[in-house]
């Protein structure tokens, strides 16, 4: 007994000196592949890398499979199921609102903004030495991202509560009420000022934001700020929805001068203009040749050849990092080259291209409705893909379908044997190749898809970025202004310039005539680019824009007496091209348009979370 | 009492910690919660990727594991010289502290992202059981033995949207229950759409006929999300046993194993039938046309792009079923013709595996398969023979 307590007294004692001479350090780990908050902040690059992060709520541009072109009367969507129709046909509501892309989502604009809360309130008191001014140029690009985020929640959503500061977790209240259009304008408007100011004379790598991007803002801000939507009385007179909503002022300005805000709008689109390092041939006094209207419309959009200069803030994307916003073709093109032809050019779109003469395109006139793709706007060739328009190489195994490379979208005649037979081209949904994926409309995208023949959009990325900020979208900006202060001269001044860039001819109009040219030089020069969603809203102009169905083009090839052909291609000369505008199968995506469609809802879920939120009219 | 032979009774109660926590949806181990870290990405700037940091998370310092209180009262005999046997079992699990961010109560104009903390609740309970009978009637032997359990989870506390219709809350069903609009019929004519008394248009622009009526849970004379019902079944079952069967008879014998569930739901989907794959042979012969006006089944869509192509109890089909799994009848040759020809035994046997399924509510699909658009590689009916032989 006695040894056996010996022994269990050496062994506790054994014991107790392994526990004492063991420390805990083992057990309390740093993540490996994670940096500590606190680290970050007292250290410039990590401090700049964090600034870089926010960038990533810009996501893919507009680059994704879902275009919004695809919730106007540019293009139609043609899959089912990915929420399109919800907004299309004003469907929307606060639990459903449809198709809501991640760069305008609610919940991760809010995130993106208090990363730039979070940057501002540490670069208030940096903790690291302020070497080549790296304080004020990522404080510079935090104030412009806040703006830009904010801008984009305001544009979708209007006035939504301006937070500036970031939360911390086990806060009392996080609730705040929506703030008005007028307080969020001038949040939007001093932030970009100051971004502008702290980014001044800095030069910035091609992707992050600079002061010009600020000013670019800015100038798209204020002008949408002296819009008819954001005006509350003009709203309250052209919608009945607007007119019975109890706070028009978290929608628009329930005071003031309309023409202090055009004036707004064009003394900042001019600061735009006067930035002498963009703008592409902008200073021709006529037009330029088709193929060098073309050829130049082209080049801004696929920035190269000095069109890259019209580009004052984008999203890159690069092979060594293959994303979605690389495979545009591929989202977008013919399923005749085994692409998933998503976003769609609608008639309604293509009808608005004028003659390259200037004068207007009518399905009417049949000198223009037999040759309809004859003699367009010299842009309609660098946007849109059309029946019989030349295009890349097909793949090894269409190739011999059709070996001259043209787009088929009609119903075509060819001999066989000793009679005719009717074939539907590659590119429909009749195809033989993937005809699930054919264009509903007759028509594809072309406009951002590299034409490079070795980039196969199947499998092949491109590395052409987004423009978010176009030197041109300043020039419209300063038109539109001018034509709201009665400066037409002024205006037309400015829409000639991109005009003679294009190959177009001058415009000669004053006046409520000059303002619809205006409208449709935008849309025709900006198509795609998310603007059109955005124009039609805050002009007032949806209901008879983006309320119209939505129409395609039926395209028959009958073979001329005394032709024959066995492998079809394009050839006036052995047919007959009839063209014929349907509207499209109700069924399939049947477009109106009811007023609480001017924003989205704000969602059920986000207003259980904070009571104080008013949701927007007609919901 | 000579009846029993032996009776036990018994109770159990342990309490386990887990620390596996895994981000919701993922298979990754939720490490590090109560650390603020910052995770890395890249951004593309001047044609290159730039090292990008971004908040992984708002840190909890109070992180502790889930606890899982488990508590069990059984009952196990044996009874008349053990010709019956039994066991049954009572349990109740009730599992606390789950890690669950509150998601539904931080409004996320805060941009916080929530860190995952100890509130979660969600009980299991219920019975399982068997009962085995050995009995010999002159030369048959047999043995048949019946097993079951029955068992529900319910969500008690976690964080929840304050405002969701009551029908719509979690709380209080089971985990992963479905959010439905109610089934109720099909427009057969134009007639039906023109006599309608419910407001569609939340959901779909032009009815036609063919097009599925939803019930007005609300009564607000629309169909609307706010329609839409928590079920009460998972894909989960509610009961599962089986049946054993034994005997020999002589040189013969047998075994028989039939299975079978009750009380899980299958959400069935056309998936991309129309344009890419074909429809399932009941909904093509079922459906809706011009000449087969029904008032039961929905005209098809193509690669399901109707509202009413998902999302509806239409589409959610019982998943009940008994099968009889297993089989296996033997017949051994008498020892004595086995000998003179040098075996010392030898057996002729012949076996199934899935020979029938004698109820399925899910109709097309495997029971189970618990896949909604039956892409799942079937299960292989076997049937063998054999000869067992020992020298």
């Amino acid at each position: 007994m006695t040894q056996n307590f010996k022994t269990v007294t050496a062994t506790l004692l054994l014991a107790s000196t392994l526990v004492l001479s063991c420390n805990d350090e083992f057990v309390n780990t740093q993540p490996l592949d994670q940096v500590a908050g606190t680290a970050v902040w007292s250290d410039a690059a990590l401090s700049e890398a964090f600034v870089t992060g926010i960038y990533a709520g810009l996501g893919q541009g507009g680059f994704n499979e879902q275009q919004l072109s695809s919730l106007t009367d540019e293009t139609l969507f043609t899959h089912p199921g990915r929420g399109i129709t919800t907004i299309t046909e004003s469907r929307s509501n606060p639990a459903d609102a449809g198709w809501v892309n991640e760069t305008i989502d609610w919940n991760n604009m809010y995130l993106r903004i208090r990363a730039c809360n979070l940057a501002l309130a540490n670069l208030a008191k940096p903790g690291f030495p302020n070497t080549n001014n790296v304080v004020e140029r990522i404080s510079g690009e935090t104030k412009f991202l806040r703006a830009y985020y904010y801008h984009q929640l305001v544009r979708y959503y209007g006035g939504v509560p301006l937070i500036d500061k970031p939360y911390d977790l086990g806060q009392a209240d996080y609730t705040l009420p929506r703030n008005t259009m007028e307080e969020c304008i001038n949040f939007i408007v001093k932030d970009c000022n100051e971004a502008a100011t702290l980014l001044k004379g800095m030069s910035m790598p091609k992707g992050r934001a600079t002061d010009a991007a600020a000013l670019a803002l800015k100038s798209r801000v204020l002008t949408y700020a002296a819009s008819d939507l954001y005006d509350a009385p003009t709203a309250k007179a052209k919608s009945a929805t607007h007119a019975a909503f109890a706070n028009p002022e978290l929608l628009g300005y329930v005071s003031g001068s309309r023409t202090d805000r055009w004036q707004k709008a064009k003394d900042a689109a001019k600061a735009v203009l006067d930035l002498t390092n963009y703008g592409s041939q902008v200073n021709l006094s006529a037009p330029v040749t088709p193929a060098a209207g073309t050829e130049n419309y082209m080049n801004i959009a696929l920035a190269r050849s000095g069109g890259e200069k019209d580009l004052i803030f984008t999203r890159s994307f690069i092979n060594g990092k293959q994303e979605a916003g690389g495979q545009i073709g591929l989202f977008n093109g013919p399923n005749g080259y085994h692409n998933w032809a998503g976003n769609t050019p609608i008639s309604l779109l293509v009808d608005d291209y004028e003659m390259m003469d200037g004068s207007k395109f009518s399905w009417n006139e049949p000198a223009k409705a037999t040759t309809p793709y004859v003699g367009r706007d010299p842009r309609l060739y660098g946007s849109i893909l059309y029946d019989g328009a030349t295009w890349k190489p097909r793949t090894a195994d269409v190739a011999g379908k059709d070996p001259v490379n043209q787009i088929q979208t009609g119903q075509y005649e060819i001999t066989s044997g000793s009679g005719k037979v009717s074939v539907a081209g590659l590119d429909t949904r009749k195809s033989t190749v993937e005809d699930w994926n054919g264009s509903y409309t007759g028509y594809y995208m072309r406009k951002f898809t590299d034409p490079n023949p070795a980039i196969v959009d199947q499998n092949t990325y491109q590395q052409i970025p987004w423009p978010f900020l176009r030197y041109t979208e300043a020039m419209f900006n300063y038109a539109e202004a001018c034509i709201e202060l009665g400066q037409d001269a002024e205006a037309k001044t400015w829409l000639n310039k991109i005009r003679f860039r294009a190959g177009m001819p001058a415009l000669t109009e004053t006046g409520a005539a000059l303002r619809e040219r205006y409208r449709n030089e935008r849309r025709v020069e900006m198509v795609f680019e998310e603007q059109r969603y955005h124009d039609a809203r805050r002009w007032m102009i949806a209901p008879a824009s983006l309320g119209r169905k939505a129409n395609t083009i039926s395209i028959t090839g009958t073979l001329k007496p005394g032709k024959s052909v066995s492998l079809y291609r394009y050839d006036p000369t052995s047919y007959d091209y009839a063209y014929k505008v349907v509207e499209i199968d109700p069924g399939k995506e049947n477009r109106a348009w009811l007023d609480k469609m001017y924003y989205l809802p704000i969602s059920r879920d986000e207003r259980n979370r904070n009571a104080k939120l008013v949701q927007n009219p007609g919901y | 009492m000579p009846a029993v032979n032996y009776l036990k009774v018994r109770a159990s109660w342990g309490q386990l910690g887990n620390d596996q926590i895994y981000f919701p949806g993922t298979t990754t181990l939720a490490t590090y919660q109560y650390l603020g870290t910052y995770g890395f990405n890249t951004y593309i700037i001047n044609d290159g990727q730039q090292k990008t940091l971004a908040e992984s998370r708002i840190p909890n310092t109070n992180i502790t594991w889930e606890v899982a209180n488990n508590a069990d009262i059984g009952l196990e005999g044996q009874l008349f010289n053990g010709k019956i046997s039994f066991e049954f079992d009572y349990f109740n699990n009730l599992r606390t502290s789950i890690l669950y961010p509150r998601n539904a109560s931080v409004p996320r104009s805060t941009g916080l992202t929530l860190p995952p903390e100890n509130i979660g609740k969600v009980r299991n309970s219920g019975f399982d059981g068997q009962i085995t009978y050995n009995g010999q009637v002159s030369g048959l032997k047999f043995n048949v033995g019946i097993n079951g359990g029955y068992a529900q989870n319910k969500i008690i506390f976690w964080d929840e949207a304050p405002g969701a219709p009551e029908w719509q809350r979690t709380t209080g069903k089971p985990i992963n229950a479905y959010l439905a609009y109610q089934y109720d019929g099909v427009f057969a004519t134009q007639g039906d759409i023109d006599a309608k008394t419910l407001d569609y248009s939340a959901i779909v622009n032009t009815l036609r006929p063919g097009d599925m009526k939803y019930k007005d849970i609300n009564g607000d004379g629309k169909i609307t999300p706010d329609d839409q019902v928590r079920n009460n079944r998972t894909n989960l079952p509610l009961f599962q046993g089986g049946l054993n069967l034994r005997a020999t008879y002589k040189n013969f014998d047998m075994t028989v194993l039939f299975q079978g569930s009750a009380g899980a739901q299958q959400y069935i989907s056309l998936g991309e039938s129309g344009n890419i794959g074909n429809y399932l042979q009941e909904f093509y012969t079922n459906r809706w046309t011009v000449d087969n006006p029904s008032s039961v089944h929905p005209r098809i869509a193509n690669r399901s792009d109707q509202y009413f192509s998902g999302g509806n109890t239409y589409w959610l089909r019982s998943a009940d079923y008994i099968r009889l799994k297993n089989i296996e009848v033997g017949f051994t040759v008498p020892q004595a013709i086995g000998r003179k020809v040098g075996l010392s035994s030898l057996r002729i046997y012949a076996s199934a595996l899935n020979l029938a399924t004698l109820v399925n509510k899910l109709g097309s699909f495997d029971p189970e398969a618990d896949n909604s658009t039956g892409q799942y590689y079937p299960q292989s009916r076997i049937i063998n023979g054999g000869l067992s032989v020992r020298f």
